[in-house]
């Protein structure tokens, strides 16, 4: 879940400009609290292709060029650890707004192709989809049967997942805590230093 | 690339509402500053001239557009005088009053039109559609299209448009009650959108398209009138000669404008109206077309009608005609002008269609040549195989079976050839290629037909070929005859086989067998005294069978059985009797010899 707060980017503006040493302590101090979260998510990557999802991870001695002929241009995403857990990844620039007016501060993506379908498949159709016109139409419901879907599901919000959003769940706010806490602690700092006139600019 | 990200912390910079407001105002802003530009810049010739093409090309559109729906109407018998009138004079109300263009609206009623067969239905329809688009944000056409359906009974389309109707009443719901609902669901939503800020806009930018459509049809009316010419390519001079008189009139008119704007000054200073001025001139923003009703068109227009005016009836009516005549050939030269144009959009897509063929083909002959010249690769190797074997020959049967495959080869080769040739489309090399592929298949042909003689000549040459003089065969054959010949051994006499000659790997074809002595032979032999001929398992023993059997030296005294042999012994009677036992241990010492002797 993500956590709204104000005046976060105003505080790292004020800080690039006026303190750069703090700026750079927030963002190592937020780097640290997100690490642990990446480092917990890509422990939640199984070595290999879970079970029963046969030839997920084998590499066809012919890969297609295309994963079919109706305008997808790039084959179906192999499953491979390696890659999946690389593209676990943190990210401290700012967001761009969503459709709410809300700016992302801190995220962590898994932004690879088979590491989402590994985070998110059977969300939808956890039971299977007989309707669907794959060629696996009970894939939903063989991933839920080889590993539950971690997190918290609300209207216009779905948080569930196998790799960082069970790591976000299972960590239960610990690191944004810890989030919250450095941004306090340089805010004071912050504010200290352009009491005492020692920030850079400072008159 | 997949969006699976937590946000671990977020801040609120802003409502999507003022963003969009933003952009609705950068819009305005660029609508105003491109509708100043368009005034500005309708004082520079050139200019003139490019809007006033645009605007011819508006307003034939729409013209065009509006006959389109009258033919409809015509066509769904629905046509009563003045019912495309009515029709389009409801479109352009509509698109007065929601800011959406004609150029929507049109298709979407003919669309309507031909669905439902009713002019009031459509309307009502059209309505809905324009609710239903306002509510969703979808394109008016693409809602349109939906009801379309649903009225004919595919209801489905309707679902995707996301009106808020269930799976359950897609299905079994009929287009009145879904209508209904749809009503109730987006009752108002045009009127709202049409009255919002982006409705104004709408609305400015209808204006403006009514505008340059005006003035597009007052040009065609007022070339018709000036062109004398008949010929397009002169009417077509003739507006952009217009076009910079036209100019140079708004450029004066607009100089005009410019005094107009100090005579309140000049009322205020001298203290009383010497004319009204219209308040179009003096609100905010101008409604365009009275805009251009005020300015160097419409005073040119009015100065067209007004010499008219002073025209005698005759000259009127005869001018009308005139006019009438010239806009049929207009008409009909922009007809041929569009036909030629739609000739050649044809022959484009046709050229653009040949190339793209050719590219394909191209593509597929250079995968296709790879092959090709893997086969061709495989021939040469396969010939010079074949060579190879030619060489190493030995009889007639392999020098034949090569002499086929190198013969199926070049036809294969001949195949390969011609089908480039045909690929190639040069006829003098697909005739060539034929020639020689005719060739090479009579040539396999004769060796087909050759062959069954060929291999006859196959088992001769086998006949005749030398044959091995000794093999292991034959060998042993010549053992037994050394050993009959050296010992005499055996009972019976082998007769020499027939020389073998020609082929040695050929069996012999005289094979040699055990003979019978003849009588004369045994004779001999018995008279000899060596040989008791065998009757079965052997030699002295039967000897006495033999001599009762009539065969020939059975007379020769044996007896029959096992009957002991009588020996007399003739002697003179002083004879020494150590000589008579002598004489007889000789005789039967001789007969062990002969082993005619019974041991007992």
């Amino acid at each position: 879940m993500p956590v709204q707060v104000k005046g976060v980017i105003e505080l790292r503006k004020a800080l690039r400009n006026y303190a750069p040493d703090l700026a750079k302590q927030l963002t190592v101090e937020i780097t640290q609290s997100l690490k642990v979260i990446q480092k917990s998510a890509r422990g939640f990557v199984p070595s290999s292709a879970p079970g029963n999802l046969y030839n997920w991870d084998r590499q066809p001695s012919a890969e297609p060029k295309a994963f079919n002929t109706s305008g997808r241009l790039r084959p179906f995403p192999r499953y491979d650890a390696t890659v999946i857990k690389r593209g676990i990844v943190y990210r401290t620039g700012y967001g761009k707004p969503n459709s709410k007016g809300f700016r992302s501060l801190f995220r962590v993506r898994n932004k690879s192709a088979a590491g989402a379908i590994y985070e998110t498949a059977g969300r939808k159709n956890p039971n299977g989809d007989p309707a669907s016109k794959s060629n696996n139409p009970n894939a939903g419901a063989r991933f839920v049967q080889q590993g539950p879907l971690y997190g918290s599901k609300k209207a216009g919000q779905d948080m569930r997942g196998r790799v960082i959003y069970r790591a976000f769940a299972q960590d239960e706010g610990k690191q944004i805590k810890a989030i919250f806490d450095a941004i306090d602690k340089t805010d004071k700092a912050f504010k200290a230093r352009m009491a005492s006139g020692s920030a850079k600019g400072a008159a | 690339m997949s969006n699976i990200v937590i946000d671990i912390l977020a801040e609120f910079t802003g409502k999507k509402a003022f963003k969009q407001a933003e952009t609705s105002t950068d819009r305005l802003n660029k609508s105003a500053k491109s509708l100043g530009k368009t005034l500005g810049l309708t004082f520079s010739g050139a200019a003139v001239l490019a809007y006033a093409k645009k605007s011819i090309k508006a307003a034939a559109e729409d013209q065009a557009a509006q006959a389109s729906l009258a033919q409809t109407l015509k066509n769904l018998g629905l046509e009563t005088g003045n019912t495309a009138e009515a029709v389009n004079g409801f479109i352009s109300n509509l698109e007065r009053q929601t800011g959406i263009l004609d150029d929507e609206l049109r298709p979407a009623m003919d669309r309507l039109l031909r669905a439902t067969g009713s002019v009031s239905e459509s309307q009502k329809l059209l309505g809905l559609a324009l609710d239903i688009s306002a509510g969703t944000g979808k394109d008016l056409t693409q809602v349109t299209q939906g009801l379309q359906k649903a009225f004919l009974g595919n209801l489905q389309g309707l679902g995707r448009l996301g009106v808020g109707l269930t799976k359950a009443e897609l299905k079994t719901g009929n287009f009145a009650d879904i209508t209904q609902k749809l009503s109730d669901l987006f009752a108002g939503q045009a009127e709202r959108q049409a009255d919002s800020f982006k409705g104004s806009i709408d609305k400015l930018a209808v204006a403006a398209n009514n505008a340059s459509e005006i003035i597009g049809t007052g040009l065609i009316t007022a070339l018709q009138g000036l062109g004398e010419d008949e010929s397009i390519n002169d009417l077509t001079t003739d507006i952009e000669d217009f076009a910079t008189e036209i100019s140079k009139s708004i450029q004066a008119v607009g100089l005009l404008l410019g005094l107009l704007k100090t005579v309140p000054d000049l009322l205020a200073k001298t203290g009383g109206p010497l004319f009204k001025l219209p308040k179009e001139l003096t609100g905010a923003i101008f409604d365009l077309e009275k805009l251009f009703k005020f300015t160097g068109v419409g005073a040119l227009s009015g100065i067209f009608d007004f010499l008219n005016k002073g025209a005698t009836g005759d000259n009127t009516a005869s001018g009308l005609a005139h006019l009438a005549e010239l806009q049929a050939k207009y008409a009909a030269s922009a007809l041929k002008g569009g036909k030629k144009l739609t000739a050649e959009e044809l022959k484009q897509l046709k050229a653009k269609q040949l190339k793209l063929a050719i590219d394909k083909a191209n593509l597929a002959l250079g995968k296709g040549s790879n092959v090709f010249d893997m086969e061709k690769i495989q021939l040469a190797a396969a010939e010079k195989n074949q060579a190879e074997q030619l060489g190493k020959v030995t009889s007639q049967a392999q020098l034949l079976q090569i002499t086929n495959d190198l013969a199926r080869l070049e036809v294969k080769q001949s195949i390969l050839a011609l089908e480039e040739a045909i690929a190639s489309q040069d006829v003098a090399a697909i005739t060539a290629a034929t020639k020689k592929l005719n060739a090479d298949l009579m040539i396999i042909g004769a060796l087909t037909g050759q062959e069954l003689k060929l291999k006859d000549i196959e088992s001769i040459l086998k006949g005749i070929l030398p044959k091995d003089l000794i093999n292991l065969a034959n060998l042993n054959e010549a053992i037994r005859l050394l050993g009959f010949i050296g010992g005499g051994t055996g009972g019976t006499v082998t007769k020499n086989a027939t020389p073998i000659l020609g082929d040695p790997n050929a069996s012999p074809s005289g094979i040699p067998t055990n003979q019978p002595m003849t009588p004369a032979e045994i004779n001999a032999a018995l008279i000899a005294g060596s040989f008791v001929p065998s009757g079965g398992s052997g030699g002295s023993a039967n000897a006495g069978s033999y001599a009762s059997s009539g065969f020939p030296g059975s007379d020769m005294g044996y007896p029959s059985g096992t009957t002991k042999i009588e020996v007399t012994v003739v002697a003179p009677p002083f004879t020494d009797p150590n000589a008579v036992a002598e004489a007889i241990n000789d005789f039967l010492q001789n007969a062990k010899d002969r082993g005619t002797l019974v041991t007992n």
